[in-house]
């Protein structure tokens, strides 16, 4: 990759005067005068910002002519994306544009989904005064915010407004969790922050239907790594092996398509491992040096325990695996025999599997080859992410109402009962919502989430809103949701407001971004941050005192001044600058680059992105947090947390009946993933899989003309969702390409047209989550929630179809 | 004189798109519309070919990537009867919009499909677009143009900077965005560059070679296999 | 003879003097295929070609097999009627006139298909301006232009003696008769000059009028296309032209000859010879279609066999084969015995004979373009209602214009034909001429 660098640098000093894009857009009057100067000179800046189509963070060079968006680049400096992007960035040019955005706020007029305008003021008048008046009847926990899929502080300001306010529910409808460990993670390693794979330097990548070139934590952090997996100066080409019951464009680009029954992810795993033992493959010193349960062993009151060993020789014999995962026996062994000999391997399992039952368990089985193969903690293997050194902020003050408020529990169950393990469980709330269980909501936030076309629980969840009194969204666009909304609030979209992101990278470096606006607002919308701010300030009293910063860029300003003090990492610059500095670095020196906070502040947003890319912690100590310092394939601190509950409850507790009721006590600890039997599935014969399309945004992506037009490169499609079908499948059901089909659930139905595609097991049809209007897989999916995340099962609805 | 040309590693390639869509956005491509698509209608400077060997089954797929070749000796130039698309002295295969009379002739001699016509007026003036290229009338043939404006907006830079054009000043639209960094982009005559020693690789190949195009968009194979 | 000859003028000026209903029923009728056109180009004019069924990578459609077709019909005419005046056959008399009109209209038509192709018929003007010689649609447009000129001159000679009988006989249109005439008197001199330029003009055209097909093959021949890039295409072209022209001659002298009643000019020898010309272009046909499509299987080229077999047994079979059966089959069975019912046969074979070719021309422009080398998405061009209309308005146009021609000049060459009657001694003795011995003493 080139780039223009003295160009680049040039526009980027130019950038210094923000209030140019922020002067607003010329008059009627004037126009005709500035049309002709435009001709002249047009003042071309590039603005740094972030995009925000997909959890990547990538950082763009928004290229403006006299304030006007002409164009999206990658920012060459930024250490997420280099100034590469994938497709939906690009997108981003029609988002701001898209005529279907809503011009400034509006309130319900008459019966929900009719709106009117109205002012600012206005608006903010009325959100004020509802919620201080349930605030004065000292219903502030009856107040629930509902938000959707971004961080930093973002999520800062809202977990500090509810606090302050004096409610529990802040609720967050998060799959990926990029904030936290897995549970898996948790449990077994001890870890408190998040792992990395050193997939850049791996030889090996394993991956159970990570979806690594489409979706996950952005594809060009994927593809970047990818790439240098496949072509590096320094080494041989490494090998990619992709486990998913469908053969996506990532399957395709993989070296070996592993094609699995979904759902049994874990017990492949195990048959890996079952195949390592036995034929001695294993990393013997790391598995008996760092880790816990690896054979069996005996507990102080001398009980005898199950090891991780035996319980793989006894129960996941290579046929029986074979047999339920539908991998022949010599795949499991070529991949066995792969991944114990071709080093650095990493293997990688996250959401793909977790649609299934048993997230735990099997993210717990697929993690147990990283310690198998000795993987942890070694260039190549898994990291541990680091965290920012932003600047706390002062804490919160709670009066007293907000601390009633937030004592009580919280309406979605979370963290309690059997939902001991999850943080949120939104799937859940329709329901409590609906039987005022514990206590009825009477306002809801809907903060960046669409749960009336997203979520499973959809029926359920537009019954529940209609119990609410009070729903304000702040969506820019009148999704299902925000048309059933009382007020909306309209935020601005990426390219026009202040924000932040904040990365925490695969290859396990810190990244903060931070963007001014791009362009000005095009229309009456107003960052909801800033909206929030106001509302905090109208609401007085400790509230007022907990949100004190008049505008978003305040409180970033206040944050990230711990960048600037923590004495490490550096505004992102020029490679080469980078990596003289990386160097010295090695060797203990440190050297400030600004004299003071403004000169640094002015070149985060000049250069848009603070990193540190050598405080990463890959010794094994590092990562192996655990009580016994070593990695537990027994997990020892699930254990606690179970005993503890079922010294609480009982055996008959919630938490411990959906848990474990009926097992063998060891195989909870363990990454024990039963093997279930085959089931009659006479009238829904195949199975449904939904996933993410590379080219569809996160948000939506409603009216982005371009992505939508070639949405696809695996299958031929424009404009429209499709049901992909294997060719004998639809031969079966007489169902030719492109013939429209009806897709059956025992929830629902939905019409699509039909894809004949042979990357995929007979009988399992795929449909991508298209977003936007049109049918929507979720009328098919039934409302079932895991228990350990939380989160809609996304992948155990049967389906039958038959030609429309 | 710098001969300009491309290089896409199929082996890193993912496909994306973000060529395709960096190529939209750079150049005014316009979408057409869902009732346009479904006719076949789609305008896609850069497309992603998606190749299925049928002798595996289909097992065997891989992502072409596909810009004008900027063939050097271009079967489309020659049937064009008003000089609308030619071989300009950047070597570069360029399109006159306001010259072309619509008749396809090129579209039908290009061996790569890489030309595209406007069947109705898909563009006007847009906010988004980028002002330094026109935005096409219906009834003409468009495709990719190396982003020959970069080049001209570069030249015009280091006049303007009082310096000697640097090539590395030059870099394509789609080359630029590649998450993989499977397109680099860059002067084949000189035999230092990334592109020439790219290209020289025993992975490269060229597509349909044997049509004698002389494509200068090069491509390197799959698999195992050093360079 | 006097009076015989006042016989023959009046049926052969009959049509331009006496109209009757069936010329209006079918000036009526084409009148409303013309509309048709009409309206589908206003439509398009306005739209753009979006509101045709071509696409990517289905650039040509309808239009181009059209302008290919009626190209071809133009041999009709002035090559078949300058190479039977050449060679003296006599029965050639009553069939020059109709032959080479219609190679006049359907050129205009033919060259106004690519004008009707143009993304920008506003801009035509940029092949004069702009043009650039290496392209084969520059080649096209000059030697049809030149076709053009030379068949419109070699029609207009030999009217020149019957316009001076309209202006003198006719009542009508006095003026046009007399400017058209260029006072032809009919004096020895004047004879003599007019069958010297019609010789000349004879020569000139044949050359020209193979040129005009084989550039209109080179459009195709000159691409590196698949099935497009074969060196046999110019003949294999002219060869087509001279096969469909011969077969429009035919219907169009059969339906004039049942319009206006020239069973006594056209007899059933005419339609023998005819016939029998059209059977040895048809194997002349087969020949060259055999030879090419043989070439292609043998070679195998994978891009080349894509198409071939898209053709052979793939979405373009009907048309393939319905090629075959119109070009071929048809004409062969109806034409090897012409004693019995020739008109009849002749006829059939005819019709068929000019629906074959042009599913001939489609079969050439179409699969080509929808088999791309590399995987395209493909769609299958499907015409829509604006080429349909197009199509038709131009074979309305086509038949109106002769329609109309036939009510202003005689379609039948009556100073031709009573030079033929008066010149019977002559040929006589020249066909003597030819046999060997002494006869030429005798003389
Ligand atoms: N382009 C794009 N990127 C995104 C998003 C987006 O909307 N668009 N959203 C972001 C968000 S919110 C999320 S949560 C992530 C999700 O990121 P990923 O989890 O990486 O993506 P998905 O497509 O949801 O699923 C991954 C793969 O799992 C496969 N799969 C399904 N069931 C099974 C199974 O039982 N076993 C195995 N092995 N594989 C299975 C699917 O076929 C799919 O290919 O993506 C983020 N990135
Ligand atoms: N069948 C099936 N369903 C699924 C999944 C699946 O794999 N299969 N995946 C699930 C997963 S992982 C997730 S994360 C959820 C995602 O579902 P949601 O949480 O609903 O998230 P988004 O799709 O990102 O929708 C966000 C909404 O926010 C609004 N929005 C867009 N831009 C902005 C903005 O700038 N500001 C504000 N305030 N609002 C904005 C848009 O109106 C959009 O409708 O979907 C889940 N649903
Ligand atoms: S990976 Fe995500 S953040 Fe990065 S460019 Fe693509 S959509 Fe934007
Ligand atoms: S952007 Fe790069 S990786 Fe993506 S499709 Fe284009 S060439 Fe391939
Ligand atoms: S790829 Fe096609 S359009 Fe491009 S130069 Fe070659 S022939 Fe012309
Ligand atoms: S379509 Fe335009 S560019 Fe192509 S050959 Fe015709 S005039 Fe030339
Ligand atoms: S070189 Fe420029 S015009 Fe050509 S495909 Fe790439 S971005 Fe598009
Ligand atoms: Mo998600």
């Amino acid at each position: 990759m080139q780039f223009t660098r003295r160009g680049f640098l040039q526009a980027l000093t130019a950038t210094a005067g923000a209030a140019v894009l922020l002067k607003g857009r010329p008059s009627k009057v004037g126009q005709a005068a500035e049309d002709v100067e435009r001709w002249a000179t047009p003042e071309e800046i590039f603005v740094p910002s972030i995009c925000q189509q997909c959890p990547g963070g990538c950082g763009l060079l928004v290229r403006t002519l006299d304030g006007e968006v002409a164009g999206i680049s990658g920012n060459p400096l930024h250490p997420i994306n280099r100034g590469t992007l994938c497709p939906k960035a690009f997108g981003g040019l029609q988002l701001l544009n898209d005529p279907d955005r809503l011009k400034g706020p509006m309130a319900r007029a008459g019966e929900r989904g009719s709106f009117r305008p109205i002012g600012w003021d206005e608006a903010l008048k009325i959100v004020t005064a509802r919620l201080s008046d349930l605030r004065t009847k000292e219903l502030s926990h009856t107040v629930a915010v509902l938000g959707g899929q971004y961080r930093g502080y973002r999520d800062t300001l809202w977990t500090r407004f509810s606090e302050a306010y004096g409610t529990p529910n802040y609720i967050r409808v998060r799959c990926l969790a990029p904030e936290k460990p897995a549970l898996a993670h948790h449990f077994m390693q001890g870890v408190t922050a998040p792992v990395g794979y050193d997939l850049a330097k791996a030889q090996l990548i394993l991956s159970f239907g990570v979806s690594l070139l489409e979706a996950w934590l952005g594809p060009v952090h994927n593809a970047q790594a990818f790439a240098r997996l496949r072509r590096s100066s320094e080494r041989p080409r490494g090998w990619f092996i992709q486990v998913d019951p469908r053969r996506s464009p990532t399957a395709i680009k993989a070296d070996r398509w592993i094609p699995i029954v979904p759902g049994t992810d874990g017990i492949l795993a195990l048959g890996i491992a079952n195949a390592i033992i036995r034929e001695g493959l294993y990393d013997r010193e790391f598995v008996e040096e760092h880790t816990f349960g690896f054979e069996d062993w005996v507990d102080g009151s001398g009980k005898r325990h199950l090891g991780f060993k035996e319980l793989v020789l006894r129960d996941y014999g290579l046929l029986a695996v074979s047999a339920a995962t539908g991998v022949a026996v010599r795949s499991i062994l070529e991949i066995a025999r792969s991944l114990a000999s071709i080093k650095p391997a990493v293997v990688i399992g996250e959401r793909g599997p977790a649609y299934g039952a048993d997230d735990l368990h099997t993210r717990m089985a697929i993690h147990s080859l990283n310690a198998l193969v000795g993987n942890i903690g070694v260039p190549g293997g898994l990291l541990i992410q680091g965290e920012l050194p932003l600047a706390p902020l002062p804490v919160a003050k709670k009066d007293e109402i907000a601390k009633r408020g937030l004592a009580q529990p919280r309406i979605d169950g979370a963290g309690e009962e059997q939902y001991l393990l999850t943080a949120d469980t939104p799937q859940l709330l329709p329901e409590r919502i609906l039987k005022k269980n514990p206590y009825p909501v009477n306002a809801l936030f809907l903060f960046a989430t669409n749960p009336l076309a997203n979520h499973p629980a959809k029926e359920a969840f537009a019954e529940a809103m209609k119990q609410i009194p009070f729903i304000v969204s702040f969506s820019p666009f009148l999704d299902e949701s925000t048309a059933m909304a009382d007020l909306i609030l309209p935020d601005h979209t990426y390219l026009e407001r202040w924000q932040d992101d904040q990365v925490t990278h695969l290859a396990g470096f810190t990244c903060f971004s931070l963007a001014q606006p791009a362009a000005s607002p095009l229309h009456q919308t107003r960052n909801t941050a800033d909206t929030m701010l106001g509302v905090a300030k109208a609401l007085g009293g400790s509230v007022a005192e907990s949100l004190p910063w008049e505008k978003y860029e305040e409180l970033l300003r206040e944050g990230v001044k711990g960048l600037f003090q923590a004495g490490r990492g550096y505004v992102t610059t020029l490679h080469a600058e980078e990596s003289l500095r990386k160097v010295l670095e090695r060797q203990g020196y440190w050297v400030p680059e600004f004299k003071d906070y403004d000169g640094f502040w002015k070149a985060l947003l000049q250069r848009g992105a603070w990193w540190d890319p050598t405080g990463i912690p890959v010794s094994r100590k590092a990562l192996l947090k655990t009580a016994s310092g070593k990695f537990e394939f027994y997990s020892t601190a699930l254990k606690e947390v179970v005993d503890k509950a079922v010294k609480r409850e009982g055996k008959t507790g919630p938490f411990f009946s959906a848990l474990g009721a009926g097992k063998e006590e060891d195989l909870l600890f363990l990454p024990a993933v039963p093997i279930a039997p085959a089931e009659e599935t006479k009238s829904f014969p195949l199975r449904l899989n939904t996933y993410r399309l590379l080219s569809r945004p996160t948000g939506g992506g409603r009216n982005q003309p371009w992505l939508l037009e070639q949405p696809a490169v695996h299958v031929e499609a424009s404009w429209e969702g499709w049901v992909e079908i294997h060719p004998a499948t639809a031969a079966a059901a007489g169902i030719k390409e492109h013939d429209s089909v009806w897709v059956e659930s025992a929830k629902g139905k939905i019409k699509l047209p039909a894809k004949l595609y042979s990357g995929t097991l007979p009988d399992i049809v795929h449909i991508p989550l298209f977003g936007g209007e049109g049918p929507n897989p979720n009328d098919l999916i039934g409302n079932e929630t895991d228990i350990f995340r939380g989160f809609g099962l996304l992948n155990t609805t049967r389906v039958r179809i038959r030609r429309a | 004189m710098a001969l300009w040309g491309m290089v896409i590693d199929l082996d890193r390639c993912t496909g994306c798109q973000a060529c395709v869509m960096a190529c939209k956005a750079e150049n005014n491509v316009p979408a057409v519309g869902a009732k346009e698509a479904k006719r076949g209608r789609i305008i896609s400077w850069m497309q992603v070919l998606t190749e299925t060997d049928e002798e595996h089954h289909g097992e065997k797929t891989r992502f072409i990537p596909r810009p004008c070749l900027q063939c050097d000796d271009p079967p489309c130039t020659k049937v064009c009867p008003v000089y609308a698309t030619y071989r300009n002295p950047d070597g570069i295969v360029a399109q006159i919009y306001a010259r072309c009379i619509g008749c396809r002739f090129c579209m039908a001699a290009c061996p790569y499909n890489a030309k595209y016509f406007n069947w109705h007026t898909y563009q006007t003036e847009k906010p988004g677009q980028n002002p330094d290229v026109s935005v096409r009338p219906k009834g003409v043939v468009e495709k990719c143009t190396f982003c020959h404006h970069r080049l001209q907006k570069a030249r015009e830079r280091a006049l303007a900077e009082k310096r000697d054009f640097d090539p590395n000043d030059y870099v394509t639209a789609c080359a630029q965005a590649c998450p993989a960094q499977a397109i680099v982009f860059g002067d084949l005559s000189d035999p230092t560059s990334a592109v020439s020693k790219l290209a020289a690789s025993p992975r490269a190949f060229k597509l349909l070679e044997e049509l004698g195009t002389k494509p200068k968009v090069i491509y390197l194979s799959e698999g195992e296999g050093r360079g | 003879m006097v009076e015989i000859d006042d016989l023959h003028e009046r049926t052969l000026l009959a049509p331009i003097a006496h109209t009757g209903r069936g010329f209006y029923w079918a000036v009526a009728g084409l009148s409303l295929l013309i509309l048709w056109g009409v309206l589908a180009y206003l439509v398009q004019f306005s739209e753009g070609l979006g509101v045709t069924g071509l696409h990517q990578p289905v650039s040509w459609g309808f239009y181009v097999t059209n302008f290919v077709f009626f190209i071809g019909i133009s041999h009709a005419g002035t090559l078949i009627s300058a190479i039977l005046r050449l060679s003296k056959a006599e029965w050639r008399r009553p069939i020059t006139r109709m032959a080479e009109v219609i190679t006049v209209m359907v050129l205009f038509i033919g060259a106004g298909q690519i004008l009707i192709d143009l993304g920008r018929p506003d801009r035509l003007m940029n092949v004069i301006r702009y043009g650039r010689y290496q392209s084969p649609l520059l080649w096209d447009a000059t030697s049809i232009s030149a076709y053009m000129t030379a068949s419109l001159t070699y029609l207009y000679l030999p009217m020149i003696p019957d316009i001076a009988i309209l202006r003198d006989r006719l009542g009508k249109r006095k003026l046009l008769y007399s400017v058209l005439a260029l006072g032809w008197t009919g004096t020895e001199h004047q004879q003599r000059v007019l069958n010297r330029a019609i010789a000349i003009m004879a020569v000139l055209v044949i050359p020209i009028a193979i040129s005009v097909h084989s550039v209109v093959s080179f459009v195709f021949s000159m691409t590196l296309q698949p099935m497009w890039h074969s060196t046999i295409f110019g003949p294999y072209f002219v060869v087509g032209a001279i096969f469909s022209g011969i077969a429009a001659l035919i219907v169009a002298m059969i339906l004039f000859r049942k319009a206006y009643g020239l069973q006594d000019y056209l007899k059933p020898i005419h339609f023998r010879y005819l016939g029998q010309l059209l059977l040895i272009m048809a194997l002349l046909w087969f020949y060259f279609t055999f030879a090419e499509y043989l070439t292609g299987y043998y070679g195998a080229e994978p891009e080349e066999m894509k198409v071939f077999w898209a053709k052979f047994t793939g979405p373009f079979w009907p048309f393939f084969w319905g090629m075959v059966l119109c070009n071929f089959i048809i004409p062969i069975s109806c034409l090897v015995s012409l004693s019995r019912h020739t008109i009849g046969k002749v006829l059939a074979a005819s019709l068929s004979v000019v629906v074959g070719m042009w599913l001939e021309r489609f079969i050439i422009v179409v699969p080509t373009l929808s088999f791309p080398r590399l995987p395209f998405p493909q769609g299958i061009y499907s015409p829509t209602w604006v080429e349909w209309g197009e199509t038709a308005g131009s074979f309305g146009i086509f038949a109106l214009f002769y329609l109309l021609f036939t009510k202003f000049f005689p379609i039948i060459s009556i100073w031709e034909i009573r030079e033929g009657r008066e010149g019977v001694k002559e040929v006589e003795e020249r066909l003597i001429s030819y046999l060997p011995g002494e006869i030429e003493e005798k003389t």
